[in-house]
């Protein structure tokens, strides 16, 4: 969430879906792996999270396959494939067709054998962690996904980045409510974040960022062109800060080391830059039978969340609100009502579809 | 005041004995409580001896001798039903159990219900550490913490613990609470009469407090502090997540069942945990793996500290440092644990620990 209010000018979801995978048709991707990618990022936008939605289209997808550092028609290799247990390598080919592919392996997995995991190395970005999580919901499974991805971020009391905003998200299915959804980035708050505060001229709020020798700064200008973002908890132990950089560690560690991709300084790259096959991921699926009845879990888990959602609020605040509640209503709403992009974004877009000769995404305007 | 790790480990198990635990039972509790005084970690050792294990067994409040029930098996998984037992030996077994498991397997899972409190999360994550997995643990516990632009308190401190084994570096071993602060901190600020800081606490009406006195009357604030700002709802999410995986998953206690506190009265057999093994081979080539995360571990300690700081330390490194430090020297123990223990100790008609000459 970025905290400003939706943009005005909307696309329809299935015109955005249709766009994106036009878009990567003009570059060369197969229209399978073009259509993961639109479901992806129509996904993130439907949710309101702009920053990782068609926003990104352009920088971090058709124009690093137009440069050629991302393979359009990548070769998958399995580097193991046994009963509980899948890792990848993605052939330097886009994040989101990677990332469901193997996803849909530890499912396929877990279903037999009630858990498996599944990494990705020579991966590239691969947009909401909640995606991936969320493809085990249908299953009536637990899902997992987390990536590390450039690296923005300081280790307490550090001053070079060493880890990227590195996700976590898990999905839990409920009957009777919303399925729990929780998706985190293991930093204060995404680089987005900074960029909307430089944009309207806003400072930082203490705990976001640091300057060039890791001291704290409120100046969005500063931390994003010299500085770098503080791990969840901020500036050194008091507030826990050492949690959200062992946290990003840890998410490193599972998706670079142990998918044998790419880890440590070699992720120090430009994160707007022109680059490919550096990220990993890694998956899990989980068949809640394995430990209890499905049903009985599904049927308590709604009366957890509703627990939490009808517990009183704080002094000006209005309501408890559980993990993907907000997103799930964001979603609901869009759908409806359209799906917002920025004006920044659109001009971005159009240029972008004048390059590759393809028909503007159709826009409308609401009130 | 120190005292020899063993020494320590050996009142621990003559306590517990002496009130009708098992004695492997209590050899497993006594190596968990020092184990924690050994990492630094003295809110979640042998200061916790009487009031949370000691006490509960003499009132009846906890089962001395508790009969576990395998509730649900697969090749991968295991429930187990603790009998109300002590928390460290029920954690034990089912870890145990999931790394027996996740040898065969790739992968396994253990759930563990009707348990009570068990020591420090790192313990068990890490008994996945020689058999070359990667260790997973959590568990719920007593509601301390509100959630995000909440006011009653839904969830407790709720750790997550992970330990990955490394080659030639000591393993990445991360043990956090999913609030800012423990409870324990709060005792400490008001002990030395410190204000609190921001995004640790809030009163009974979830207003923001640097009062250390709310910890009678308010409630601790998740990991990112409150509201939004600072990523409070993070902390909130994981402390959620923590609460379903125990609770909820194993089918124990969840929601405002655990909405107890810490007191003498609370009711007991409230606990769940929740553990995870995977084997490292599974996934990977376990030289290779070893050899990458101790340059991984080195990236991050060779990276440059901020001034005034010496060195950037990774998870588990200082706790490291202090059990090498502890085993050498001995354990610190201050001055009102000492007291409680002896007096203890008398109580109970057994040998009062014995202190390191000089």
């Amino acid at each position: 969430m970025i905290g400003e209010a939706p943009s005005k000018i909307r696309a329809h979801e299935a015109a955005e879906h249709d766009f994106i995978e036009r878009a990567l048709r003009a570059v060369g991707l197969t229209e399978s792996d073009a259509n993961d990618v639109a479901n992806v990022l129509v996904a993130a936008d439907l949710r309101g999270v702009e920053s990782h939605g068609i926003a990104r289209l352009d920088t971090f997808y058709v124009r690093r396959i137009e440069a050629g550092v991302v393979n359009a028609r990548p070769s998958y290799t399995a580097l193991c494939d046994g009963p509980t247990q899948f890792a990848l390598d993605a052939g330097n080919g886009l994040g989101h067709p990677a990332g469901i592919y193997a996803m849909r392996k530890a499912i396929e997995k877990a279903r037999e054998s009630g858990l498996a995991f599944a990494t990705v190395r020579n991966s590239n970005h691969y947009g909401i962690a909640a995606y991936y999580a969320m493809m085990a919901l249908e299953h009536g499974l637990i899902g997992l996904s987390m990536t590390n991805s450039t690296h923005l971020a300081v280790p307490t009391f550090g001053r070079q980045k060493t880890q990227g905003t590195n996700p976590i998200a898990v999905a839990i299915p409920a009957n009777g409510h919303a399925p729990y959804v929780l998706d985190m980035a293991t930093t204060g708050v995404t680089f987005g974040r900074l960029e909307v505060s430089e944009r309207k001229g806003k400072a930082l709020k203490p705990g976001w960022a640091v300057d060039a020798e890791g001291r704290e700064t409120l100046d969005p200008t500063t931390a994003m062109t010299k500085g770098a973002l503080l791990p969840l908890g901020g500036y050194g132990t008091d507030n826990g800060g050492h949690k959200g950089y062992g946290l990003g560690a840890l998410v490193e560690i599972l998706c670079g080391v142990l998918s044998g991709g790419m880890f440590g300084t070699a992720l120090r790259l430009d994160e707007r830059g022109l680059h490919g096959g550096s990220v990993g991921h890694f998956f899990g699926a989980f068949r809640i039978e394995a430990l209890r009845d499905a049903d009985a879990f599904q049927r308590d888990l709604a009366r957890e969340l509703a627990d939490f959602e009808r517990s009183a609020p704080a002094p000006g605040a209005e309501r408890v609100l559980t993990a993907g509640e907000p997103e799930r209503e964001n979603t609901e709403r869009y759908r409806r009502e359209g799906v917002p992009i920025d004006p920044k974004v659109w001009d971005g877009i159009d240029a972008m579809a004048e390059r590759l000769g393809i028909a503007k995404l159709e826009r409308f305007t609401v009130g | 005041m120190r005292v020899h790790d063993y020494a320590l480990a050996a009142f621990v198990e003559r306590a517990l004995t002496t009130v009708g635990v098992d004695a492997a039972q209590a050899h497993i509790v006594g190596d968990v409580l020092v184990a924690a005084d050994r990492r630094g970690i003295e809110s979640h050792g042998v200061a916790r001896l009487r009031w949370f294990y000691v006490d509960r067994i003499r009132t009846g409040r906890i089962v001395a001798n508790p009969h576990y029930d395998v509730v649900r098996e697969t090749p991968a998984s295991l429930l187990l039903d603790a009998g109300n037992g002590l928390g460290h030996p029920a954690s034990h077994h089912a870890m145990q159990r999931a790394i027996e498991k996740a040898r065969e397997n790739g992968v396994a899972f253990a759930a563990v219900r009707n348990s009570n409190h068990y020591g420090i999360a790192g313990y068990y994550a890490m008994m996945a550490l020689p058999h070359d997995m990667i260790g997973i643990c959590t568990t719920d516990s007593a509601h301390f913490a509100v959630p995000t632009f909440g006011r009653d308190k839904m969830q407790g401190t709720n750790p997550f613990a992970f330990a990955i084994p490394a080659g030639e570096e000591p393993a990445f071993v991360l043990d956090f609470a999913t609030t800012t602060v423990t409870y324990g901190k709060l005792e400490v600020y008001e002990r030395k009469g410190l204000r609190l800081k921001p995004g640790w606490a809030v009163d009974a009406d979830g207003t923001p407090t640097d009062d250390p006195a709310v910890r009678h009357s308010g409630s601790l604030l998740p990991l990112g502090g409150f509201g939004t700002d600072n990523g409070g709802h993070k902390g909130y999410g994981m402390g959620a997540l923590a609460e379903i995986l125990t609770g909820v998953l194993a089918g124990g206690w969840f929601g405002t069942m655990l909405s107890t506190g810490e007191s003498d009265t609370s009711p007991s057999g409230i606990t769940s945990h929740f553990f995870g093994a995977i084997r490292i081979d599974a996934l990977r080539d376990l030289a290779e793996f070893k050899r990458d995360i101790d340059h991984e571990l080195r990236a991050f300690k060779a990276s440059a500290p901020v001034p005034g700081h010496d060195r950037i330390y990774v998870a588990g490194e200082i706790e490291h440092e202090n059990e090498i430090a502890f085993r050498r020297d001995g354990i610190p123990l201050i001055g009102p644990v000492i007291d409680d223990l002896d007096a203890l100790a008398d109580e109970l008609g057994i040998g009062r620990v014995r202190r390191i000459a000089g």
